[in-house]
């Protein structure tokens, strides 16, 4: 394993350093699951490196009341589970980072990583998406915002195009009367990847019906995969068990998981259907905490 | 192309020459000759090489060496004073926590996060905080006890 | 020893056996002062790496190592033409140190390189040329045994074996045992119920990787440095392997970052050996996570049939066991193991007839060897969860049931060893107590028994304790502390048998050079039968000390003691003389040093020929007892188990170091318990392993282990030191069944085949 490598100090010199190696350089900011995909052969051992884990404005996490969640994409899993301020409104967040990896690997890996890895199985993608995050990009010709699940394209495959970056997420301060959620399944309570994970946001209308539902699974398709029949099949409805379970059983029809070591592609789509309603269920408690 | 990153192992001040692209663990390992550091997967996934950095745990077998500069790595060598165990190192003694040891030095590392953070740490929280640490041997119980026997104290 | 054993029947205080002392290498360890192979290097070292067979089963056509000799920086290059042609292994010598002729599994070695450092290594292999020819692989045992699969071992009939192997086509070895006619028990039964079972393949991960570094000098002397379970057995191979006699291999024992069985034969020894030997440089070959993973000596999985005759009271009238132990490539311990399962397939009960036959077969994975219980922890997976069935069955509680059947003091083994000290009884009903067997539990939640046991002596060893010139002592021993706590309690055992205070007796361990044979830290035999060389080394140390101070206090050695470094005539406490004194008398004015030294062996019994059939040990001694009882919670929507609570009781004899033995029945327990949920070496249809991370082999994070409460039983052994046994291996052999005994309790589903996955008990959920 032999690179050269490269400590940005600001976005724009990351972008220039960027610019002049084109296809030779690499972004990399904990570099928890490059590292170990170059020594493993997953990925081409890239000539050099660019970390952008030293850029100040990237680092930051910016909760201000009122003004949503401001997620630099080198604030590492670790700063999330410390930020208490995160939890109370974000909870789906925290649950997802606090169970990455180890606590160890949480002080390294980042935000950001785990989104542009684009792994099918990241642990913080479905409760970004079900918050509705907004990715900011930055590339040569200015920055530019979509919705994170818009952002995957495939195992390992974004939208970022040559010499982009993807600087943070943004997300809305969830509203009064929402909650959200994160379950993961894996056989271990630490030092695990899920077999399969699912957040849900919902937001609860006076009467208590579901006004909005956000629901997203992964490691059940090669994205992260919203469950938008379920998300569907619930606004206006009140909650009920029953309910809960018919999500979880149209969440299941969106799923196209595969086999593999971990576990079946069958047990795969029965879990997500069971995971969809565990974190449904956690999300309308919140919300109705919340109201 | 090699690159110099000065960093701080111990308290003492380190310069270094070598590629961008080693590890801090082979750095204090095969570069200074800290063989405390143990490692166990080189993937992150055992914790054998914890050492902590400006005081939070890390596995440094995941950390590239330029990103320490500047930075103070403390190892498992950099525990005991004059000659006396830290009180931690102490307590993994007295209470039998440690069988082969390999995964000791990491495992003390982590213990002395979890206490500096929070100095009454409750079991589940003692096991939250070394989960990144795998031991083969102990089946963790003692060591969670000697890491819960120094709740309140100074370490 | 006739004073001994009544201070042990009366249960007299002992001055440092018992005490829960803190272990000798825990303070190095504590500050990573400890010095374990990774942590070694000599200048100009060169490193070793190891090119390994794509192909699960293929003839080697050509082996050409000339390309990657020619990279700069590479400096030894070998295959299995450039070495003796032997082959070597511990019951059947069918394991070259290189591959001759064939590849038996992904990861076989084939050819070996030694270059200035290792990416140089790695590059290395890459440019050596193999040309194979593919054959049939053979993955299930059950295709291996039929006439159609295709011989991995051709040449087996010729191969040494150290025992008299039964043998046929991909049979290495087949062990029967036969008590009583028990077709007619059968008849006899009221109730006659048959459960079969299986068993995967896991492998020990220990934290730390085997590794070695060897060194070979002008005068053709051998050193390795090496992380080992066996320094004394490693010579042998070493020797048997490139026919270097053994006084020129000397074998150091590193800390060893544990073992578990995976470091008593060898994995990197010979082959860095062999690389020194060409080098004229030291050479260091340490294993990679995935090595470990794909190319070591996993434990067998098997499949075992277990049918029981039971009478209306609950009596177990006979037993027949068909045991199939799939060894993969290579025989290592297989033999051994198979035999020793089967030995074990009783449990700790009274059967009187029964039919035993344990098979031991090649196919093309790894070759499997020991791993903390040597082929016990898949017969107690097997017969214990089929007691609970029994029990379910006739309608009596699983303890009860077992209380029925339990074995005595006095009652003989599998093959008619008589076995003085058996504390299985006491165990189960401490671990009832303590779990309250009987109780309540919640929604979901379910407690599950075994009992098990096991042995502690098989073998030898040999000790000796030198008394140094300021009269304080050191034992000098083959036994390697890979973490168990024998530096420990060897030390333990020499300070009371000389009447030293702990601090005053020093150990030097596993060095071949200095510290006399020891067969291996296997078979949880140190305590008991290195203890017993270390116990009487030291006294014949004490014998020579006391006929020596006898001189100068005037009296007889029999009027004389020794307590906390004081030599007095008994009953007259002012006539005393110092250690210190005679260290100083003997080293520098009469007699010269005094040195005691012992050797021992467990032998004695005769297995009847017509009952014990392939059987490839001798003697067995030490049998130990236990009882596991485990409390689960089964997530009922997924599948998934959580141990939340969990018992474990221990007949070990004395107990020599209380907390250490409590740190053993930890630790098997939690190691247990991933072999029971997650843990499984997974191949695919070409015979690749495809979990080769400590990502994907799980094994318990603290977040995963129960609080276990320890008990311990002192059932004392007159053979054992001091009354004690082992307990390294049987505090994993019963958590298994257990945990599927309480997951039977709280689901009402039996799992019959380890691991207990979440989606394996969702799937029989689901059928509900």
């Amino acid at each position: 394993m032999k690179f050269a490598y490269y400590k940005a100090k600001s976005l724009p010199e990351a972008m220039t350093m960027l610019e002049e190696l084109g296809d030779k350089g690499k972004i990399v900011a904990g570099g928890t699951d490059l590292l170990i995909g170059i020594q493993h052969g997953k990925y081409a051992a890239p000539e050099a490196l660019v970390d952008i884990s030293f850029i100040d404005d990237l680092n930051r996490l910016n909760v201000q009341n009122g003004d949503g969640l401001a997620i630099g994409a080198t604030v590492t899993h670790g700063a999330i589970c410390r930020a208490l301020n995160v939890l109370e409104k974000y909870p789906a967040l925290v649950e997802a980072s606090s169970q990455l990896g180890s606590p160890q690997v949480r002080n390294l890996a980042t935000v950001g990583g785990n989104i542009c890895n684009a792994a099918p199985s990241a642990e913080t993608a479905p409760a970004l998406v079900a918050l509705k995050s907004m990715a900011r990009i930055v590339g040569p010709s200015g920055e530019r915002q979509i919705e994170l699940k818009d952002f995957f394209l495939g195992p390992s495959r974004t939208d970022l195009k040559q010499s982009e970056i993807l600087v943070g997420l943004n997300i809305n301060e969830p509203p009064q009367g929402s909650g959200n959620a994160y379950f993961r399944l894996s056989p271990r309570n630490a030092l695990d990847i899920a077999i399969v994970n699912v957040a849900a946001y919902v937001k609860l209308n006076k009467d208590y019906t579901f006004e909005d539902v956000c629901i997203c699974m992964g490691a059940v398709a090669p994205t992260p995969l919203r469950a938008t029949s379920a998300e569907k099949a619930l606004v206006g409805e009140t909650f009920s068990e029953k309910l809960m379970r018919e999500a979880g059983q149209l969440a299941k029809t969106h799923a196209v998981p595969i086999t593999d070591v971990r576990a079946s592609a069958e047990y795969r789509r029965e879990m997500v259907a069971v995971l969809t309603e565990k974190a449904l269920a956690k999300a309308y408690e919140r919300a109705k905490l919340n109201m | 192309m090699k690159t110099t990153v000065c960093f701080f192992l111990n308290g003492e001040k380190q310069v270094v020459k070598v590629e961008p692209s080693r590890t801090l663990l082979d750095v204090i390992r095969k570069d200074l000759g800290l063989t405390g550091t143990k490692k166990g997967c080189g993937d992150g996934d055992c914790g054998g090489c914890t050492v902590l950095i400006d005081g939070m745990p890390y596995n440094s077998c995941l950390v590239l060496i330029p990103k320490v500069e500047g930075k103070e790595v403390t190892t498992i060598e950099g525990l005991a004073e004059n000659g006396q165990m830290h009180p931690i190192q102490q307590a993994f003694v007295n209470h039998g926590a440690i069988q082969c040891g390999f995964c000791t030095p990491g495992m003390i590392m982590s213990a002395k996060y979890i206490l500096n953070a929070n100095p009454k740490p409750t079991e589940k929280e003692i096991r939250q905080g070394i989960s990144g640490n795998l031991c083969r041997c102990t089946g963790y119980q003692k060591i969670v006890e000697a890491i819960g026997s120094l709740a309140g104290k100074e370490v | 020893m006739g004073i001994l054993l009544d201070a042990v029947e009366k249960g007299t205080l002992f001055n440092v056996v018992g005490k829960r002392v803190p272990r000798v290498d825990a303070a190095e360890k504590a500050t990573g002062q400890a010095v374990y192979v990774d942590d070694i290097s000599f200048p100009h070292m060169l490193y070793g790496k190891v090119l390994r067979s794509p192909l699960a089963h293929a003839r080697i056509k050509k082996v050409d190592v000339s390309r990657a000799l020619r990279l700069p920086g590479v400096k030894v290059a070998i295959s299995a033409q450039d070495l003796p042609d032997t082959r070597h292994g511990p019951f059947i010598y069918d394991t070259p140190v290189l591959a001759r002729g064939k590849v038996l599994y992904v990861g076989d070695p084939v050819a070996a390189v030694a270059a200035v450092d290792e990416d140089t290594a790695l590059e290395a292999l890459a440019l050596i040329d193999v040309e194979y020819e593919e054959l049939v692989p053979v993955f299930d045992t059950d295709f291996a045994m039929s006439p159609e699969a295709p011989l991995l071992h051709e040449n087996q009939e010729a191969y040494i074996k150290t025992f008299k192997a039964i043998q046929k086509g991909n049979i290495c070895s087949r062990t029967t045992f036969i008590e009583g006619d028990v077709e007619e028990a059968l008849k006899r039964s009221d109730y006659v119920f048959e459960d079969s079972f299986t068993t995967q393949m896991v492998q020990q991960t220990p934290i730390e990787t085997n590794g070695t570094v060897a060194a070979y000098d002008i005068s053709g002397r051998l050193t390795l440095w090496t992380s080992t379970q066996a320094p004394h057995l490693m010579q042998i191979r070493i020797s048997d392997g490139l026919l270097i006699p053994i006084n020129k291999i000397r074998v150091i024992g590193l800390r060893t970052g544990g073992g578990f069985g995976g470091k008593v034969e060898p994995k990197t020894q010979i082959i860095a050996a062999a690389l020194a030997q060409r080098a004229g440089k030291p050479v260091k070959l340490v294993l990679t996570r995935k090595e470990e993973f794909t190319a070591t000596s996993p434990r067998h999985s098997s499949k075992i049939t277990v049918k029981s005759g039971v009478s209306r009271e609950g009596k177990i009238l006979a037993r027949t066991i068909k045991a199939v132990y799939d060894t993969g490539a290579y025989a290592d311990d297989g033999p051994g193991i198979a035999g020793f399962g089967g030995m074990m397939s009783l449990g700790p009960y009274k059967i009187p007839s029964y039919r035993i036959d344990s098979y031991c077969v090649y196919t093309n994975k790894m070759g499997c060897g020991a791993f903390r219980g040597f082929g016990n922890p898949q017969a107690a997976f097997a017969t214990e969860s089929h007691m609970d069935m029994v029990a379910e069955r006739i309608g009596i509680d699983p303890v009860e049931f077992r209380l029925k059947n339990v074995l005595r003091n006095g009652d003989l083994s599998v093959g008619g060893i008589p076995m003085p000290s058996v504390g299985v009884k006491e165990c189960l009903e401490k671990t009832a107590k303590a779990a309250g067997w009987g109780k309540s539990l919640g929604k979901n939640r379910g407690m599950g028994v075994a009992c098990l046991q096991h042995i502690s002596g098989v073998l030898s060893s040999s000790a000796i304790v030198r008394i140094n010139g300021d009269g304080t002592a050191t034992v000098f021993t083959g036994a390697i502390d890979i973490g168990q706590g024998s530096d420990t309690t060897l030390t333990q055992i020499a300070a009371e048998e000389l009447g030293l205070p702990m601090e005053a007796v020093g150990i030097v361990a596993a060095d071949t050079a200095s510290t006399p044979y020891n067969w291996a830290v296997t078979a949880s035999r140190i305590t008991r039968t290195n203890g017993n060389a270390v116990r009487l080394a030291a006294a014949d140390a004490k014998r020579q000390i006391l006929e020596l101070a006898a001189r100068f206090l005037d009296v007889t050695p029999e009027e004389l003691q020794i307590m906390e470094g004081q030599i007095t005539v008994k009953g007259s406490p002012e006539r005393t003389l110092k250690m210190h004194d005679i260290g100083g008398i003997s080293h520098w004015a009469t007699r010269g040093p005094i040195i005691g030294n012992a050797s021992v062996m467990v032998e004695g019994h005769k297995y009847d020929p017509e009952k014990v059939k392939g059987f490839p040990f001798g003697t067995m001694a030490g049998f130990v007892f236990g009882s596991h009882i485990v409390e689960v919670e089964v997530d009922e929507s997924t599948g998934r188990v959580q141990v939340v609570d969990a018992v474990a009781a221990h007949d070990v004899g004395k107990a020599v170091n209380p907390t250490g033995v409590e740190g053993q029945i930890q630790g098997g327990l939690v190691q247990g318990l991933g072999y029971a949920l997650f843990e499984e070496i997974v191949y695919d249809e070409k015979g690749k392993v495809i979990n080769d991370t400590m990502l994907d082999y799980k094994i318990p994070t603290a977040l995963d282990a129960p609080h276990i409460t320890p008990l311990i039983v002192e059932e004392t052994d007159p053979g054992g030191p001091f009354g004690a046994k082992g307990v390294g291996e049987p505090t994993l052999v019963g958590t298994a069944p257990a945990i599927a005994n309480a997951v039977k309790r709280a689901t009402g589903i039996r799992i019959k085949d380890l691991p207990l996955s979440m989606e394996k008990l969702w799937r029989e959920m689901k059928k509900l």
